[in-house]
């Protein structure tokens, strides 16, 4: 197969199931800038594996893997940025930009709650937000299904904590 | 917030990022296009440089002591410095140097590049990054050690001893080994610190999410 056959499925694929990069963004950045760079690191590492997929997992399965690892493994700077983003009017000033309809005060609370989980727990409610059963989160993360109900039990209790200190 | 609630604002933020960001083929093609910027990236950018300096040197060092025996007057290195024992065994220490670095780092090389290619799990990726930068830290840390406190010892040597290799005094010979083993353990200090400067945060980081996700 030539390289210009493998770019042509490659793209198609992954048009296909862009879908699953967006929201591994999203889930990490809430910087519109971090978010084009890790949305390209995440297009960069795909393409780099794309020779070894081999169907023996699911493609959104394979695809979730290489981009939760990309956006835990990713070195920018931001968390200091990030603390002092709720404090400043930059978080306004991104809201007015209108990056969604959706009402400002609940798009806050969802990128407060977001922000106080570590990057492996953002993974885990990333999955469980987007309907996953636990066989395959464990699948993604590599833990057992035991083990991934007593972290989801963690998370939620640490993001009602979250939310009631607000 | 509850779950529930959370849910419903993502999948509205979701839906709304898909469609105003939606990618077509021209931008996957442009994107694949670009050099990547992860830590193991940058690590192995240094890594070619270092392949393109120590494989020139190397080579360099291979002629230059192959020339010195059949040629000897056309290949001597700082004949002024260096007489022709000293500048043999000077190519033959930098030979096996630069031969054990090239190819401690071309497996690493090959390490990272297996990695890269390959889709593993949370966990297994997370403690394989680690294992790879771990054993590339040490990498860094003994050659560097080991290459500096060589310089060291040469130096020393050469400023000490006026004679022949075979001819230099027990005192020298002692002084010379000191000086190399002082080298050795300052520069593993120093070396140790740039490392833990550039990768040290990082480490730990990765290391603290990879005992999150370590059942108890």
């Amino acid at each position: 197969m030539t390289n210009k056959t493998l770019e042509k499925i490659f793209s198609e694929k992954i048009i296909e199931s862009q879908g699953i990069i967006h929201k591994v963004c999203r889930m990490y950045c809430d910087n519109p800038e971090h978010r084009k760079d890790l949305f390209q690191e995440i297009l960069i590492q795909l393409w780099k594996s794309f020779p070894s997929f081999r169907n023996e997992a699911k493609f959104s399965t394979w695809m979730y893997r290489i981009a939760l690892n990309v956006a835990i493994q990713d070195l920018r700077k931001v968390k200091k940025k990030k603390s002092l983003f709720f404090q400043t009017n930059q978080f306004k000033e991104r809201l007015e930009q209108s990056e969604t309809s959706i009402e400002d005060e609940k798009l806050a609370q969802m990128y407060k709650a977001i922000s106080d989980l570590n990057k492996v727990e953002k993974a885990i409610i990333m999955l469980y937000l987007e309907d996953k059963k636990n066989d395959e989160i464990a699948e993604i993360i590599g833990i057992t299904q035991n083990y991934v109900r007593v972290k989801m039990n963690r998370i939620k209790i640490k993001l009602s904590k979250t939310i009631k200190n607000r | 917030m509850e779950l529930l609630e959370l849910k419903s604002i993502w999948n509205v933020v979701i839906e709304e990022t898909i469609s105003k960001d939606k990618m077509d083929e021209f931008v996957v093609e442009k994107s694949i296009k670009k050099e990547s910027k992860t830590v193991l990236a940058k690590i192995k950018k240094v890594m070619y440089l270092k392949f393109a300096v120590g494989g020139l040197s190397l080579v360099l060092c291979v002629v230059m002591l192959i020339g010195s025996f059949m040629e000897p007057e056309k290949f001597t290195f700082y004949e002024n410095i260096l007489d022709l024992t000293d500048n043999r065994i000077f190519m033959a220490t930098f030979i096996l140097f630069m031969s054990m670095m090239l190819s401690w780092n071309f497996r690493a090389f090959r390490e990272i590049k297996n990695f890269q290619t390959i889709a593993t799990s949370v966990k297994e990726s997370l403690g394989r990054v680690i294992g790879i930068m771990e054993r590339t830290i040490k990498l860094n840390v003994y050659f560097g050690a080991l290459f500096n406190a060589m310089v060291l010892g040469w130096v020393f040597y050469l400023l000490n001893n006026k004679k022949d290799f075979f001819m230099s005094t027990i005192e020298v010979v002692l002084a010379t080994a000191l000086v190399f083993l002082i080298g050795i353990f300052l520069f593993y200090f120093l070396s140790s610190y740039e490392q833990k400067i550039k990768f040290g945060n990082y480490l730990d980081q990765l290391k603290l999410y990879l005992k999150d996700l370590q059942e108890k």
